[in-house]
């Protein structure tokens, strides 16, 4: 085996409600972007609950580069493992400024190691070039508050990115972005793909953004009823009479579903 | 407003405001008193008031910057008052009233032995370490059950007010062996000096001043580090925080024993001061009073924790003299008054007032303000 996400038999409940029931998802380690789609209520999220330790699953596995089982552990260890996860709306800190937003993110995080460090304006040479990256250096002194949806948005995988993730969970990132800031949050995940080690997994509803992603030939995976239902390339899944029969009622998948 | 690398600057405005208050209390009032400018009654009203502003600090810790709400902190304070009034009492040992070895109040229980846990107590060293140590032991214990098995806000501070009435109920009684309801009190000397003169009142109220700016500058050591900021982070939002990967338990249960043993410091300056510690000063309402000297003043400021002690308690002292009934009602009001009108409390509204003097002063002439990615951050 040599993948970097290995999911086997994951179900997860809710009260008798089966969010996730019995889904396998594989994702190799050289596979870089990974998209995931499907109608609400298909388990997208939950998947991404279950593998950052936000919910637990009732049965399953999920390997992560192979050994490390993440189901079970807490929400820290997972992401200090490498599994780092931007949720759904913007959750950054709105009382601090962008610089101490990227400060929490950034270096060691055990408490004995922040008890020396100072929270002011040294030289913190990675922060500075992943702010210059999504385009936010300038607002470094700015609240994080007082920015806009989008540049919430950035500042959030700014946090991600410079606590060097394996592996990042987007939450439909360009959820309520402008057409042009869309282009440039795709063009921000091409370039931490191309850039780093990390790889990518993505949740989108917005068919567009989808497109825009997919067409560089990255894997495409539908999700219905908290299972796996087509996977393959954005054409492939498309043509899935499966996948159209799961949409029907809810607009086509070529429309914004 | 560029990132550039700053240098890290090596001198603090801040710590100007520090050197004052130092100045002011630790030399300037005790100078006054020994030329006679201010009485004897007046430094010892003012030594209570540090000491109950270093208690004010510990809540502001973990109340006012980590937004955890501990109605435990009057315990901390109660195991350091208890801690020296135990060690006072032994050391006076034969000069009751009925010139026995045990303390007074035992003789009328009819206790005519010292329990095995009073022994320890005749060693100043145990009495400190109890004071400071135990504190902190305690709060490190509930943090660690409660905080690694996530109970959380409102669950904290009922959790907290259970245990402050569980002490109070046992105090009140007299197989505690600790002075029941009445507490412990009628202390002669400390480590060897009469507590009736002057000039030993005079040194406790120096060492409590002392000792109030070394909390001071160490709470300030703590919130300007990245645990401060991380401990402002809890109070904001803890969830976003552990997907950040902090285990928040750990620095919890830090400002947690921290708090706790601050209180206990406030407990231990306290009773040889004031002469009495009693039940009635640890429990679930003097651990709500706490809260509301810190809201008072300003929650999340160290300089609000400390304004707002010192004038809560100042403003008690004149009204409990002058309307004692009307004392708790007026107390109650004001805390509903910050809550509505100011709830940035004092501090705040002083930055308020400063902004906006600045604001028009600039619209007069305008000046370059000054460039800093941290936030506007208040000691």
């Amino acid at each position: 085996m040599d993948t970097l996400l290995y999911v086997e038999n994951l179900t997860v409940s809710f009260d008798g409600f089966l969010a996730l029931r019995n889904l396998n998802l594989i994702v190799e380690r050289d596979e870089r972007v990974r998209l995931l789609i499907g109608p609400n209520g298909a388990g997208k999220t939950t998947l991404f609950d279950a593998l950052t330790g936000h919910v637990t699953p009732s049965a399953g596995r999920a390997l992560f580069r192979d050994t490390v089982n993440v189901l079970g552990m807490s929400p820290h260890a997972i992401a200090n493992a490498g599994v780092i996860r931007k949720f759904q709306t913007p959750s950054v800190f709105p009382g601090h400024t962008v610089f101490e937003n990227m400060l929490l993110s950034a270096g060691r995080k055990r408490f004995t190691s922040t008890l020396g460090a100072g929270r002011g304006f040294h030289a913190h040479d990675a922060i500075v070039a992943v702010l210059d990256q999504v385009g936010l250096r300038e607002r470094a002194g700015d609240l994080a508050g007082t920015l806009s949806h989008g540049e919430q948005q950035w500042l959030e995988i700014a946090m991600l990115l410079v606590q060097e993730p394996r592996l990042l969970l987007l939450d439909e990132p360009a959820a309520g972005m402008t057409r042009p800031e869309k282009e440039r949050t795709g063009a921000l995940i091409e370039a931490i793909v191309e850039r780093s080690a990390c790889a990518v997994m993505l949740i989108e509803h917005d068919m567009e953004f989808v497109r825009q992603i997919a067409r560089r030939g990255h894997r495409v995976t539908v999700l219905h009823e908290g299972t796996v239902l087509s996977e393959g390339s954005l054409d492939r899944v498309q043509a899935d009479e499966r996948v159209i029969k799961a949409y029907l009622g809810r607009g086509k998948v070529r429309g914004t579903a | 407003m560029t990132v550039a690398p700053a240098p890290a600057r090596k001198w603090d405005p801040q710590l100007l405001w520090v050197g004052i208050f130092g100045a002011v209390f630790v030399v300037g009032l005790p100078l006054a008193n020994a030329l006679g400018l201010v009485s004897d009654y007046y430094l010892n009203l003012f030594g209570k008031y540090l000491a109950l502003a270093i208690l004010a600090l510990g809540m502001d810790l973990i109340w006012g910057y980590t937004g955890i709400l501990s109605l435990g902190q009057a315990i901390f304070f109660g195991i350091g008052a208890y801690s020296i009034g135990m060690h006072m009492l032994l050391e006076s040992s034969g000069k009751g009233v009925y010139g026995e070895r045990v303390p007074d109040f035992m003789i009328w229980n009819q206790v005519y032995q010292l329990p095995l846990f009073w022994k320890p107590y005749t060693s100043v060293v145990v009495a400190l370490a109890s004071s400071l140590l135990l504190p902190a032991l305690l709060a490190t214990v509930i943090g660690f059950l409660t905080f690694r098995r996530r109970l959380r806000g409102t669950y904290f501070a009922i959790l907290t007010q259970a245990i402050a009435f569980a002490v109070w109920l046992m105090l009140n009684r007299n197989e505690m062996k600790l002075g029941g309801t009445n507490g412990l009190t009628d202390f002669k000397s400390i480590l060897g000096v009469s507590l009736s003169s002057p000039g030993t009142l005079r040194a406790l109220y120096i060492v409590t001043a002392g000792l109030l700016v070394g909390a001071l500058l160490a709470s300030r050591a703590i919130v300007r580090s990245k645990t401060g900021l991380v401990l402002e982070a809890i109070r904001d939002n803890e969830r976003r925080l552990e997907f950040l990967g902090y285990n928040t338990a750990g620095f919890k249960i830090f400002v947690f024993a921290v708090s706790a043993a601050l209180a206990g410091l406030a407990g231990l300056l306290y009773a040889p001061q004031v002469g009495i510690i009693t039940p009635s000063q640890v429990g679930v309402l003097p651990s709500l009073e706490i809260v509301i000297w810190v809201a008072f003043g300003g929650r999340g400021t160290l300089w609000g924790a400390l304004v707002g002690a010192i004038s809560v308690n100042w403003l008690r002292s004149v009204l409990t003299a002058t309307y004692p009934t009307l004392w708790p009602i007026i107390l109650g009001g004001l805390f509903v008054t910050v809550i509505m009108l100011f709830p940035e409390g004092l501090v705040g509204l002083a930055a308020r007032a400063k902004t906006l003097l600045a604001r028009r002063r600039r619209a007069v002439a305008p000046a370059a303000i000054p460039a800093s990615g941290v936030n506007r951050h208040t000691v």
